[in-house]
């Protein structure tokens, strides 16, 4: 319970700041209009992975999948950066 | 759901509430009093009425003294205006080349630390609501504590979430105590539920916008949100020192033409609150006007113009503005609850009581559930949460009372209420807590409901009494602010003393194996009254 406890609090934070930062990449014209609308979405969804890391069966299942969500998610952002205006 | 899912989600709801719980309640408590932050201000410090027709001419005058000592106010000077409220101070705001906020005001001859300002009632309630009254930290613990709020509201639905449309109306009085608390508890949780939503995450976004920007800014954003927020939230384009001089308009002038414009554009009104100046002086200078409008959910907007020639540049104002600027006045408006007038007003004070209520009675199950029935020694923790629960909530209700008498009868002494309302608070708490302590929670809770309920009333009597004349005075200029808080002291005052009677009637009647009753089966009293029979 505390290793999922903590792979919620750990990982969920980076995985829901680089989901954010990827949907304000990827909206189509301009990043920047939506930002602000964008970062209120950050707590509740920081939230939701943290109750949804619950659901795991074990604490090392927990860390895992959010490690691999986490490189997924930093990989997506990584190749938006690249290839997308943004800010 | 699996029943191992729901133990979980259980576990996660009781140690979260736990966690946040006691900081929520004071939060919640203080923050349903703070939606009347002008009324409590108007009662606590009587100010004589600064709005005389030349308050902004004065200003003017100040603002160009404090650019001519302190050349850094020249980058960017902030003023505020009177608004509608007569006792508003007016003073002006810049930062000096080491990063300290000054601020120097209408009355004042020279600048002093913005830190530095005086703890009128009001401010120090609002404070209690977004810091605990604890200094720099505070405000960072706070914005931790809604995380975990909205972690315990996420899964206080999920378990609920199965019964949540059969027991949605159910309160069921009758034996089983616990569950009359706990349908209490989730009614009040599903019925505020989207208040709580609004609360956990604009508290969340208020407390910790600076960390959260800094952590944006380095891991994702590489340095660029930091001027791109300054874009998102102000009205102002990008401006230029061009040098040379340029004689500024006044604040006064620059409000009335933002208010023009503002009007032009679609706002209902417009009421100019805050403006600030960049490049004051020079060549390029421009002003940036803030004022609140009625009939939106973000009552701020901004105009901004050149100070020189007053010509518009830039408008974000209700019905004409971008996803950003309203999104982030929607989150202002959305928690102060300033965007629908008295009765929202209202509203947002009877569900801020509620929610503290729902804290409440969240550690109230707690106990209730770990409760031995059968013996009339209950295990240490639940000893321990009752301890707390009546020393840290009842306490603060009964600290926060004792500081609204304070700042009633302390000039009586010739103590200024500016200085004691912190000391006083917090001394009223300590001894709660201790007091708790001593007398157990079955008793202290009766006891410390009463002194409230006590104080409370005396806070409004008093204050009808001592200061009669001016009640009279502000009722016959037609506002009822300070009649609204003693009325609303004396009848709290009253659901104390009620909360205090059926407390007593639970120590002394109810179930004895519980922390909640003042009667002792195993105590020595009771094996004399045995042997006596």
């Amino acid at each position: 319970m505390l290793a999922k406890t903590f792979a919620g609090i750990v990982l969920g934070l980076p995985l829901s700041m680089a989901l954010v930062a990827v949907a304000i990449w990827l909206w189509p014209h301009s990043s920047e209009s939506v930002v602000i609308p964008m970062m209120v979405i950050f707590f509740p969804l920081w939230i939701g992975i943290m109750a949804a890391t619950f659901l795991f069966r074990t604490g090392v299942r927990a860390w895992a999948w959010l490690a691999v969500a986490n490189l997924a998610a930093f990989a997506t952002l990584f190749l938006a950066k690249h290839t997308m205006p943004g800010l | 759901m699996k029943a191992s899912t729901l133990r979980t989600f259980t576990t996660v709801h009781t140690w979260t509430g736990l966690l946040a719980g006691f900081a929520l309640f004071i939060a919640f408590y203080a923050g349903a009093l703070t939606m009347f932050h002008e009324e409590i201000d108007a009662w606590a410090v009587p100010r004589t009425d600064m709005a005389r027709a030349d308050t902004m001419d004065r200003a003017h005058a100040m603002l160009a003294d404090i650019v001519a000592k302190h050349p850094a106010a020249r980058e960017q000077i902030g003023v505020t205006y009177p608004a509608d409220h007569p006792s508003h101070e007016v003073a002006a705001y810049w930062m000096e080349k080491n990063g300290e906020w000054k601020t120097q005001s209408l009355g004042e001859t020279a600048a002093r630390d913005s830190e530095d300002h005086e703890h009128g009632l009001a401010d120090f309630v609002y404070e209690l609501h977004y810091d605990l009254g604890i200094p720099v930290v505070g405000i960072y613990l706070m914005g931790v504590v809604s995380v975990i709020y909205g972690l315990a509201l996420l899964t206080g639905l999920l378990i609920h979430l199965p019964n949540l449309v059969r027991e949605l109306f159910a309160l069921r009085p009758g034996h089983n105590l616990k569950r009359l608390w706990q349908d209490a508890h989730n009614v009040i949780g599903i019925l505020s539920l989207p208040f709580h939503i609004i609360f956990a995450i604009t508290g969340a976004l208020l407390c910790l916008t600076l960390v959260m920007l800094v952590a944006f800014n380095t891991a994702i954003f590489d340095g660029k949100l930091m001027p791109a927020f300054e874009r998102m939230t102000s009205a102002l384009p990008a401006t230029q020192d061009k040098g040379g001089t340029a004689v500024m308009l006044s604040p006064a002038e620059l409000g009335a033409r933002a208010r023009q414009a503002a009007l032009a554009a679609g706002a209902a009104n417009f009421e100019p609150d805050y403006m600030r100046y960049v490049h004051y002086g020079r060549q390029g200078a421009a002003a940036e006007v803030r004022g609140t409008s009625t009939k939106t959910l973000g009552e701020y907007g901004m105009v901004s113009l050149d100070a020189a020639s007053g010509k518009v540049l830039g408008m974000q104002l209700s019905g004409a503005r971008d996803a950003n600027h309203a999104t982030y006045s929607a989150i202002f408006g959305l928690h102060f609850g300033n965007f629908g007038g008295l009765p929202l007003r209202w509203l947002y004070f009877v569900l801020g009581l509620a929610g503290a209520f729902l804290f409440y009675s969240g550690n109230l199950l707690y106990i209730e559930s770990r409760r031995k029935r059968r013996q009339a020694d209950q295990p240490l923790k639940v000893r321990a949460m009752a301890t707390a629960t009546v020393g840290v909530c009842i306490g603060a209700c009964f600290a926060i009372s004792t500081t609204f008498l304070a700042n009633l009868l302390g000039p009586l002494w010739g103590a200024s209420p500016t200085a004691i309302v912190q000391p006083v608070c917090f001394t009223a708490f300590a001894a709660a807590i201790l007091w708790t302590f001593w007398r157990l929670p079955a008793r202290a809770a009766v006891e410390l409901l009463w002194a409230t309920a006590f104080i409370s009333v005396a806070v409004g009597v008093l204050d009808a009494t001592i200061h009669g004349e001016r009640l009279l005075r502000t009722l016959g200029e037609g506002r009822f602010a300070v009649l609204g808080v003693d009325v609303v002291a004396i009848a709290m005052g009253v659901g104390f003393a009620w909360l205090g009677f059926a407390t007593r009637r639970r120590a002394i009647e109810g179930d004895p194996c519980s922390v909640w009753s003042s009667r002792r089966p195993g105590s020595e009293r009771a094996a004399r009254e045995l042997q006596e029979a």
